[in-house]
């Protein structure tokens, strides 16, 4: 039955993308992926609610390329497939381990299945009694049987004739079979998942809290030294940036005096400098709070100071955000800006988990779990969103000064935006009206010559404009 | 000695029928069929040092503590998801360029099947 499902599955696959752009087929193999894993493991699918999220978000993906076609919804659809296969591997791992098990299963699980039945002997003696003998003398009659009436009806009726001359199996080659095979690589990968042992089993069984261990307690000196150390580093952390602070607050009271340049350079090197504070920082705090030391009852000053050093590096996340959008309202959005206010939500994030690390006793793998969930969410997210769009839409409606080279060389996904824009505006000077015309002509052009496969949102559009 | 040998000859046979296969329309079999008994000293080489720098030293440095099995089971999947990540980042970096996609994934999938034939239960030792 799986190999069936398989086979069909690889063809579909070499349907979908032999020689085909990316568009609509891959929002087909996301719905058939999901159809096939569903069938395949109709057990493990059964009350795993997380699973079943991981697939609906993987459909996501699969609509946003849809509709987008971009290198990030791209990148998330494949993410968020790797993530599908680990669940099915082990649904109850950090995603971490998930999405190790699950690029392990997609590439090579048929290998690693084909090893242990090798160290199987049963399994290779059982093998060993498929008896082909057999399986040929009846594929061949029937193949033989069938084809001979073919031809027989075909001379009986015009229609059927007709029908069989349009099959055109020209597309059949040597590189299309094994373009198909490698679909069916595919499919017996992620139909069949593996896990990463010993990765899996130890992931299984960290917890994510910390223990105080009675049985090997450091001696009350160490962890006095220790907590002095900790003591005076994290009060002068928060007397530096208490001071960084202040002169960064002098600052922005003369933003609005700067140039262009002034504000990109104090932006770009205020990102530049917290990067290097907070993920220096946070290590320390992790360094600090890796064990004993949080059940140390002299160390609550150490707390406190540590929140307070997080509480101001938030405040500072937040003036560099301010100087962010200072900037990008009046020259626009960029992907670089919006890369930078990624970072700088990646960043209150990071302090906020760090936070929680800390005040709730966790232990360091309790931060890299719940990190790269948030990650992987925002990476979803980012992918359902039409950057160039929206980039577009926000420069023209919002920013003072527009750049128009820079909004032309996007991707196809503001064309048609740009277009109306060119068309409705009279203070747009003629050549980048005519290379948004041209930018136009040639996206319709491309447009027209996808096939059903490579569709994508803006051919419906097309469509019904004409 | 004899089963590096041995697993070299058939990463051969296995890299020359992919590298061709994948690359044969642009060559008539026949045309072609000089080039590729040409090819097979280069693969084999290539072969040959790849498994013995890549693949061995796993052997060789754990055969004492571990089973040929186990060294399997614990370093195959980073090894195979490492090599993967190589291949793409490559393939990525070159623009998608078709010889470069056929090379990487014959050399992929070579490592892979060089690892089973190295690692199988009848081979005692390497």
């Amino acid at each position: 039955m799986k190999n069936i499902l398989n086979i069909v599955s690889a063809i579909i696959f070499s349907t979908l993308f032999y020689k085909q752009s990316i568009g609509l087929n891959l929002l087909i193999f996301t719905f058939l992926t999901i159809l096939v894993l569903s069938i395949s493991d109709y057990e493990i699918l059964k009350n795993q609610k997380k699973t079943i999220i991981k697939m609906l978000l993987y459909l996501i993906t699969g609509v946003a390329v849809f509709l987008y076609s971009s290198s990030l919804a791209i990148t998330a659809n494949i993410f968020a497939l790797i993530t599908v296969v680990g669940s099915f591997s082990e649904n109850k791992a950090s995603i971490y381990i998930i999405w190790l098990n699950g690029t392990y299963s997609s590439i090579v699980s048929v290998f690693a299945k084909y090893f242990d039945n090798l160290q199987n002997e049963v399994v290779s003696v059982k093998k060993k009694k498929i008896n082909f003998i057999y399986w040929t003398k009846i594929i061949i009659p029937i193949v033989l049987i069938i084809i001979l009436f073919i031809n027989l009806y075909r001379s009986g009726n015009p229609m059927f004739d007709n029908l069989i001359s349009d099959i055109n199996l020209d597309f059949i080659n040597f590189k299309w079979m094994l373009f198909t095979g490698f679909g069916y690589y595919l499919f017996n990968n992620i139909t069949n998942p593996i896990k990463i042992e010993p990765a899996t089993q130890i992931d299984l069984k960290t917890a994510n809290d910390l223990y105080e261990d009675s049985s090997n307690k450091p001696s009350i000196k160490k962890l006095v030294q220790e907590n002095q150390l900790g003591l005076i580093l994290m009060s002068l952390l928060n007397v530096l940036i208490v001071i960084y602070l202040i002169t960064d607050f002098m600052y922005i009271t003369k933003i609005q005096q700067l140039t262009a340049v002034q504000l990109s350079q104090q932006v770009h090197s205020g990102i530049n400098s917290l990067i290097a504070s907070i993920v220096l920082a946070i290590f320390i705090i992790l360094y600090l709070f890796r064990g004993d030391l949080n059940f140390f009852n002299k160390s609550k000053l150490l707390k406190s100071l540590t929140f307070t050093w997080i509480f101001l590096n938030l405040i500072l996340s937040f003036i560099t955000t301010f100087k962010n959008y200072e900037y990008l309202s009046t020259f626009g959005l960029t992907y670089k800006r919006i890369g930078v206010l990624i970072y700088l939500t990646l960043t209150i994030i990071g302090l906020l988990t760090t936070f929680i690390k800390v005040y709730k006793i966790k232990n360091i793998w309790f931060i890299l779990r719940l990190n790269s969930k948030i990650a992987f969410l925002i990476l979803i997210t980012t992918a359902t969103i039409n950057w160039d769009n929206l980039i577009t839409y926000y420069n023209i409606n919002y920013a003072q000064k527009t750049d128009f080279e820079y909004l032309i060389n996007l991707s196809n996904n503001n064309t048609f935006l740009l277009k109306k824009l060119a068309e409705t505006n009279t203070t747009i000077n003629e050549k980048i009206k005519n290379d948004i015309f041209h930018k136009e002509k040639n996206y319709k052009f491309d447009l027209k010559n996808n096939s059903w496969k490579e569709m994508v949102f803006d051919n419906i559009k097309l469509n019904k404009q004409q | 000695m004899k089963t590096i040998f041995k697993t070299s000859i058939k990463s051969t046979a296995l890299a020359t029928f992919l590298m061709w296969g994948l690359n044969i329309n642009k060559w008539e079999l026949f045309e072609a069929f000089p080039f590729i008994l040409l090819t097979i000293i280069p693969i084999w080489l290539v072969c040959y040092a790849s498994i013995i720098t890549t693949i061995v030293p796993f052997y060789q440095f754990k055969k004492s503590r571990l089973t040929r099995e186990q060294i399997f089971k614990k370093y195959f999947p980073y090894y195979t998801i490492a090599c993967f990540a190589i291949c793409i980042t490559l393939i990525i970096y070159t623009n998608f360029e078709m010889f470069t996609i056929s090379f990487l994934t014959t050399a992929f999938f070579t490592a892979t099947q060089s690892w089973i034939w190295l690692f199988k239960k009848e081979n005692r030792t390497l």
